[in-house]
């Protein structure tokens, strides 16, 4: 988000990160909170800067949606009136100055050279402009009213429209479930996904476990599952050993369901973007076998035709499976796939933060037991590149990080410290599971250019 | 080399993917360089967007990482998530069925539509009306929630597809009379149209696949759900669809709108929208192969479904023949209980299964619209079936039978065994049919026009070759010695036209002389054929023997049919060796002997002025020059002993008859005063001394150019496209018009200083008449009858006509002197030539 990239870059925000000490008087009333604007919130005792996003009356109580600055979207939530401290000060929003570019090159797009002599002429052509485009208008009046008085400007957007206006940017900002019952399974959601918007007025949905069908009403989930005979993804399964079974699923082929993974999947993951269909892609589906079928851990999307060399578009264990070393495995399965195809491979960007982190381990896993088992004298990035089908640049970083780099006499060498020797005696030890790559049943698929085509 | 700088700086050093860099252990390196000196190589981003990765909880992380791994103790720290621990209690309410896991990997691909039953679930609201739709209703009247949910999902679906833009008005909405009309339509869109036609198709009610759920209670078939309930649950469908303005009772995801020009970006709950991609080319062959690939595709799609279906057909065939077993097995089973309670013995016979006689399916099967291999195979494993069974059968008889019954049953056996192997032994009537595998499938190409030619080429090479094949089988024992009998018949008769034309202002073309082997039998020398049977075969002499006293082909093989004539793609090399080969042998070539060159002059026209200013016009072969001297010669020597005067045409007549059949008469003393001898030294001298035409080497121009005729008739075809040929065609033309003015221009001349010395023209007889006569054999040596060769005699007309048109001119002119004939100027000069030749010739044969 761009709002975030601001905020770190201005040095004005940086300093409201500690919060100010209070006044003895309220210096705002609630009705003076817009959306966008920054105020400070008690949490487990500390008191945090964070945005608000919205607000709900829920029984004669407001409520308000925050998101803490500087913390992941995934612990932003709903708190009530009182935790916010009225004695701090409040932050306007900032102006959406990007945004405005943003739509401002679309409105130039979409009718030519004709606004853009008129963009020139600032003020009237902004308000020309502002008519087409609902949201907008809203933003628009904020910038004015950067030189207008706090007063007048609070009073302005209220007037102009509550905080609850249908700003597009701060619903996808928000959360739109509460709890998200899959399997035996009660999850709570961490963004915003684009189930039908009518299902997000209970914020409850059941999904089956096995067709990820959704529904906010439990007679008619009740009444699918009876139907339902689905009892694992629906493809070829490919991986099998006694721990986990990889499904290999053909977006183009199985495009409900592929789908619905996607909206699956978006509830837990920031940066996926379910702008465009799932027929591009590939998905890898790692299940777990019990007497009922094979029930979904996790999964990653993989295009089926990369320009970037990406072995993976999208990554996800589901929260319920998290931490117990799934990620690793899907991981690890991503790079047997390259292997297989003879590639190197890479995630595609950006990485979420938990992303980084479980690439890193399984990177740093990966060259350590390489350097290690095989009592290697020398070796070049290249040569364990063609081993792992890790990039170059993914081994670097991950050598870099772990600072077994080293420069030595006049040349560079791979250096394994005593941190690096403790924590693979520490991996040893800890006995995971690992995937068996001769029970990788698999051929790379090849697709025609025709099918590469993904439009109607 | 980078060194430490004065400031303490490094330059960047960078490191080589390519570089085989040492591994070391810390510990064996304690003299490793300072901290300072190990300084960051180039930053590499770690691929978290900036905002984010400067949150506090990933920054903790990565510093308690980055400590660790500097040797730093640190407590384990980790990114807070929202709480995933909770179980839900009820899950176990809705995931009960036990799932069979199969021994393999798994293979599926099915959708969740067709593993999921009825695509409409009912609601609360849905469930609240049916409990009290249901609660004063018994037994059969209730409606299930399964057979409501179908009624629901089928009004659902006739709106959606009939009134998709209902929600800009519901008040439209249509009544049940119409949806109920509508919904009894099948509807291939529908996916439960295939179960349904399934179903009607094998004659099985409620048709289920192995994805669908088994319910409790089958529900009724859906137009006898319409009649029960339909007419009650629509409103509440009404109610609900109205509730909802229109749109489908349960909400779906938002799809990008395809009728608004722009794309909807401002809305986060539009998703999977539709890729843009640049369309690929239409071209009108991207188009036919597309459809030719479709058209492909369904028929083979149709072809499996059919046998798809027949499969299905013949397994509920099965289940009902097991079923019958079944049946009569229990019922056995009863009998003998009854008989046993009732004492009854013996009659057990119906208890027990008599080897069951084999329907003969085979006939049913040829009716149906199976495949021919399919058949076939079906037959041949009937077939084997059968005489497998009946020689156990007979071998081991069952005991319980009588000994009477077994011969009787042997008997019949051993005569449907009989039948059976004569149907084995008979060859099916089946044409041979390789079926390729899918894969060695050649995707259809494009035909173009090349291909087309190709092929019609192709073919009519076939079909040439079949022909001739044929005739080979048909003239199987027959010597033909005729120099090719396959050849067409060339009529080979020269173009009077080309006659009077002067031949040296031709440019040498292979046009002007392409060779033709002379068609009449009769005058082909057939000692090559004997001494040499190379011509029967192309490649080996050995192949063909031929018993030359019976004229029986010995050995033949039916290989070697096609005679190198046909070779039309023109590359016989072997053949053009032989030919070379045998130019050069002691034994003359066969075609060498008798080739003609088709625009050689066949015969010599001369006219000259008799008496009384009668003009005439002598013929006279030029091809035959040696027979005919033959047959000057004989005249000199043969004893004449007819009283009858000879005439002239006679005379020529008869030598033409006379070569047909040479007769090697003994030499005798010419009489030198016998006059009529003297008429015909005379003759000779005549033709001898006095021609009107210049004398055609007839040097082929292949031959001149030493190479191959086959190659020169690829050149010849080669040169009638080419731009040289009808540039020099116009020029010819142009000449010959040239020509023609010019002659006119003189006979005009001529005519008017005729007219100033005679004051009126006298035309002396008509041309017809003097050309009567001398017309001397006709060039396909078929002359015949009347040797007067007036206007409308059988042979030749063509050159007739033509020759007569062309004597027109100078008929008309009829000029005294001889010097001032302007033709007679132009071809005297070259008169000599031929005279010599046909002295040489004529000293040859003496010799």
């Amino acid at each position: 988000m761009s709002d975030s990239e601001d905020s770190g870059s201005d040095p004005e925000e940086a300093r409201r990160l500690t919060p100010p000490d209070p006044t003895e008087d309220e210096q705002f009333k609630p009705f003076e909170m817009v959306s966008g604007c920054q105020v400070y919130t008690e949490k487990n005792g500390k008191y945090l800067l964070a945005e608000v996003l919205g607000s709900q009356l829920r029984k004669d109580k407001t409520v308000y949606y925050v998101h803490y600055v500087m913390y992941n979207k995934r612990l932003d939530e709903w708190i009530d009136q009182d935790k916010i401290d009225f004695h701090r000060p409040v932050y306007p929003p900032r102006p959406q100055e990007k945004k405005e570019k943003k739509h401002k090159k679309k409105s130039k797009k979409k009718s030519g050279g004709e606004i853009r002599t008129k963009a020139q002429s600032k003020h009237d052509s902004l308000k020309e402009d502002e008519v087409d485009l609902d949201n907008l208008n809203v933003q628009g009046l904020i910038k004015e009213s950067e030189k207008l008085s706090r007063q007048d400007e609070l009073e302005k957007l209220r007037t102009g429209g509550s905080m609850m206006q249908s700003d597009v940017h701060a619903t996808a900002r928000m959360r739109n479930f509460n709890k998200v019952f899959i399997g035996n399974h009660e999850v709570e959601p961490w963004y915003f996904s684009p189930y039908p918007v009518e299902y997000t007025e209970d914020g409850v949905l059941y999904i089956d476990d096995f067709s990820l069908q959704y529904f906010s009403s439990k007679k008619q989930f009740e009444r699918f599952r009876t139907k339902s005979t689905l009892r694992h993804p629906p493809g070829n399964e490919i991986y099998r050993d006694d721990y986990v079974s990889f499904f290999e699923i053909d977006g183009k082929k199985q495009r409900t369901w592929c789908r619905n993974l996607c909206l699956l999947s978006k509830l837990f993951l920031d940066h996926k973007t379910l702008y465009y269909d799932v027929d591009p892609f590939l998905f890898y589906c790692m299940t777990r076998r019990d007497e009922f079928g094979y029930h979904l851990v996790g999964y990653f999307s993989k295009e089926k035709e990369s320009a970037d060399n990406y072995n993976v578009a999208c990554i996800l264990t589901l929260p319920q499976y998290q931490r117990h070393g799934y990620g690793k495995l899907l991981i690890q399965f991503s790079y047997e796939l390259s292997k297989k195809e003879g590639k190197l491979g890479s995630p595609e960007k950006p990485l979420s933060d938990l992303g980084l982190l479980s690439y890193r381990a399984y990177w740093t896993e990966t060259i350590v037991n390489l350097l290690m088992e095989g009592s290697i004298s020398d070796i070049s990035i290249d040569e364990i590149s063609q081993i792992t089908s890790m990039t170059t640049t993914d081994i670097l970083h991950t050598l870099q990080t772990l600072s077994m780099l080293k420069y030595y006499k006049g040349q560079h060498i791979i250096c394994i410290t005593d941190q690096v020797i403790v924590a693979y005696e520490k991996l040893q030890k800890k006995k995971r599971h690992l995937l068996d790559p001769s029970k990788l049943v698999w051929k790379p698929p090849v697709f025609t250019a025709a099918q590469l085509r993904f439009g109607w | 080399m980078a060194l430490p700088s004065t400031t303490g700086r490094f330059r960047q050093r960078k490191i080589s993917v390519k570089q085989t860099l040492q591994v070391m252990k810390q510990k064996d390196i304690p003299d490793l360089d300072g901290e300072e000196q190990q300084r960051e190589l180039q930053h590499i981003e770690t691929g978290v967007e900036k905002g984010e990765e400067e949150e506090k909880d990933l920054q903790a992380v990565m510093h308690a990482t980055d400590a660790k791994f500097h040797g730093a103790k640190v407590a384990d720290v980790s990114i807070p998530i929202p709480d995933a621990s909770k179980m839900w209690v009820d899950a176990s309410k809705y995931y009960q069925t036990k799932y069979q896991f199969p021994e393999d990997y798994l293979k599926f691909s099915s959708t969740v539509e067709d593993t999921s039953g009825c695509q409409y679930c009912m609601d609360e609201l849905d469930d609240e009306f049916l409990i009290k739709y249901n609660s004063d209703k018994e037994g059969d009247k209730k409606c299930t929630e399964d057979e409501f949910e179908i009624l629901m999902y089928n009004m659902e679906r006739v709106v959606n597809k009939k009134q998709p833009f209902l929600s800009m008005d519901p008040s439209q909405i249509l009544g049940f009379d119409e949806i109920k009309e509508i919904a009894l339509v099948p509807d291939e869109a529908d996916p439960t149209f295939i179960h349904r036609q399934l179903g009607t198709q094998l004659g099985i009610q409620n048709f289920r696949t192995m994805l669908d759920a088994t319910p409790k209670i089958m529900p009724r078939p859906f137009r006898v759900l319409l009649e029960l309930f339909g007419a009650d649950i629509y409103p509440h469908w009404k109610g609900r669809r109205l509730t909802k303005e229109g749109n489908p009772i349960f909400p779906r995801l938002k799809f990008e709108d395809p009728s608004q020009q722009q794309r909807d970006d401002n809305d986060p709950y539009v998703c999977f929208r539709r890729r843009e991609y640049r369309h690929a080319r239409k071209t009108r062959r991207a188009d036919m192969q597309g459809v030719e690939k479709l058209r492909l595709l369904d028929r083979d799609f149709r072809n499996a479904k059919e046998l798809l279906l027949m499969v299905a057909q013949r397994e509920v065939k099965r289940q009902k023949e097991i079923d019958a077993e079944w049946a009569v097995f229990r019922q056995r089973c009863a009998i003998k209980d009854m008989k046993r309670e009732l004492g009854i013995k013996g009659e057990d016979q119906d208890l027990i299964d008599h080897k069951r006689r084999r329907i003969n399916i085979i006939r049913k099967v040829k009716d149906s619209t199976m495949s021919e291999r399919e058949r076939l195979k079906i037959k041949v494993r009937a077939d084997k079936k059968s005489l497998h069974k009946h020689g156990s059968s007979a071998s081991e008889g069952p005991d319980s039978l009588t000994a009477q019954l077994r011969r009787q049953q042997q008997k019949q056996m051993a005569q449907r065994a009989g039948l059976a192997s004569q149907e084995s032994v008979a060859p099916p009537p089946v044409q041979p049919y390789v079926k390729l595998p899918s894969a060695k499938i050649p995707d259809l190409e494009m035909t173009t026009v090349n291909t087309v030619l190709k092929d019609k080429l192709d073919g009519i090479k076939k079909a040439v070759s079949d022909k001739l094949i044929k005739r080979k089988l048909q003239d199987e024992g027959w010597v033909n010695f005729t120099d090719d009998p396959y050849n067409p018949y060339f009529d080979i008769s020269p173009n009077g036209e080309e006659l009077l034309r002067e031949r040296s202002h031709l440019p040498f073309s292979s046009i002007a002389s392409s060779t033709y082997t002379i068609q009449d039998s009769r005058q082909i020398d057939f000692t090559y054929v004997f001494s040499n049977s190379k011509h029967y075969s192309n490649n080996d002499s050995e192949i063909v023997k031929v018993n030359a006293a019976t004229g029986q082909v010995i050995r033949n093989d039916r290989h070697n049919f096609m005679p190198a004539f046909y070779d039309l793609a023109g590359k016989d090399g072997d053949d053009s060796e032989d030919y070379g080969l045998n130019k050069g042998s002691a034994q003359e070539s066969f075609y060498e002997k008798n080739r003609l060159n088709v625009s050689e002059v066949l015969f010599k026209l001369r006219k000259r002025i008799g008496r009384a200013g009668c003009q005439w016009i002598d013929r006279k072969r030029i091809t035959d020059s040696k027979d005919y001297q033959k047959y000057l010669d004989e005249i000199e020597d043969e004893q004449l002993v007819e009283d009858e005067p000879m005439d002239l045409d006679d005379e020529s007549e008869k030598s033409v008859e006379d070569i047909e059949e040479p007769v090697e008469g003994t030499r005798k003393r010419v009489n030198v005063y016998d006059s009529r001898a003297s008429v015909k030294r005379r003759l000779k001298s005549r033709f001898m001394f006095d021609s009107d035409l210049p004398a055609f080497d007839p040097v082929d121009p292949s031959r001149l150019n030493q190479i191959d005729p086959q190659t020169q008739e690829i050149r010849f075809g080669c040169m009638l496209l080419s731009k040289a040929y009808d540039g020099m065609h116009q020029i010819r033309q142009k000449q010959i018009e040239a020509y023609q003015q010019r002659l006119i221009h003189q006979q005009k001349l001529v005519q008017q200083r005729h007219q100033r010395l005679h004051g009126s023209g006298s035309g002396s007889g008509s041309v017809n008449g003097s050309v009567n006569g001398s017309a001397n054999g006709s060039a396909n040596g078929s002359a015949n009858g009347s040797a007067n060769n007036s206007s409308g005699s059988k042979s030749s007309n063509g050159t007739n006509g033509s020759i007569s048109a062309q004597l027109q001119l100078p008929d008309n002119s009829t000029p005294r002197k001889g010097k001032s004939i302007p033709k007679r100027g132009v071809t005297s000069k070259s008169l000599q030539s031929p005279i010599k030749e046909v002295s040489k010739q004529a000293q040859a044969l003496k010799n």
